[in-house]
């Protein structure tokens, strides 16, 4: 299964085929379980709760 | 999770990138809700838990990320027990003298509670540590380049600190912008620069190519400062859409 990673830097930049709903601005953020961490990252998605926070996804491919 | 994945962003990200962020890995399934169309992909999520902004907008402005760091609380965790509400509300408030001042009462007083001590010196030390960060982050605001961003976030610091070394920091490097000529220069050319975004919607054609326009002027007009050179970023920016 592939996996995904988020950071604040980019990486690839890859068309997804398929143009799936967006979640909806003002919308509570989904939570999303970490499989591993690096560089201090928090152990989990409710570590961020209060914060501003800047999710960028990328890819490893 | 595979050991290659895995492996692939250790080396890619941490070893060749050298990153220093914090990097989480996620499974594909997890990420679904959010509806990522492309990588990459850039979601802000505001202090409230909200999706502020989704990767059709426009990447949120370093103001308004800057407005959003504003309504951060910085209080830590501690138990959900009442009687820390007061306590939790203080640091919600960001009233961080009276936060040291509850403290310091709280662990003076006789017969507290060993449990709620451990909790109340845990938050003192914290609050030193935020403090601080906070006065080390006033230098680096004080050394520019950008005066006018550091201008609103040493105002900003210097409220919420008020009574304690951070504030005394801040208020020291606002003096000293104001009686710099450079930086005074700087900072109105930073504001100006700010009214001319104001005036235009760049996401509509005619508007964009009045924008453009009035930011070549503004960056003949105020060459050699900080924000002449944003001026000219921005103007790369809108002719490349």
């Amino acid at each position: 299964m592939a996996n995904r990673l988020f950071s604040v830097l980019a990486a690839a930049t890859l068309v997804v085929a398929a143009a799936p709903a967006q979640v909806a601005k003002g919308a509570p953020a989904p939570a999303i379980p970490f499989v591993k961490t690096w560089n201090d990252a928090p152990a989990s998605f409710d570590d961020f709760a209060g914060k501003v926070v800047i999710l960028k996804f990328s890819e490893t491919w | 999770m595979s050991g290659e994945e895995e492996s692939k962003i250790q080396d890619v990200f941490v070893t060749q990138l050298g990153a220093k962020y914090p990097l989480v890995q996620v499974d594909e399934k997890s990420i679904a809700p959010y509806g990522i169309r492309l990588y990459p992909s850039v979601y802000v999520i505001d202090p409230d838990g909200n999706v502020f902004s989704v990767p059709d907008d426009r990447m949120p402005s370093e103001a308004t990320i800057e407005s959003l760091l504003a309504r951060v609380s910085l209080s830590p965790k501690m138990p959900a027990d009442k009687q820390y509400d007061p306590l939790r509300a203080l640091w919600k408030k960001g009233e961080y003298s009276k936060v040291r001042d509850f403290l310091d009462k709280a662990v003076a007083a006789p017969g507290l509670d060993p449990a709620a001590k451990t909790v109340f010196e845990e938050q003192r030390a914290d609050l030193d540590k935020k403090a601080a960060a906070a006065e080390k982050r006033v230098g680096t605001l004080g050394a520019g380049p950008d005066f006018a961003a550091a201008q609103d976030q040493l105002e900003r610091m210097e409220k919420q600190w008020r009574g304690m070394p951070p504030a005394a920091a801040a208020q020291k490097e606002l003096q000293r912008f104001a009686a710099d000529p450079a930086i005074k220069k700087e900072l109105q050319a930073g504001k100006a620069l700010q009214k001319v975004k104001g005036q235009f919607d760049s996401s509509r054609v005619a508007q964009r190519k009045k924008l453009i326009e009035a930011l070549e002027q503004f960056a003949k007009k105020h060459e050699g400062t900080e924000a002449a050179k944003e001026a000219e970023a921005e103007i790369a920016r809108l002719k490349a859409r």
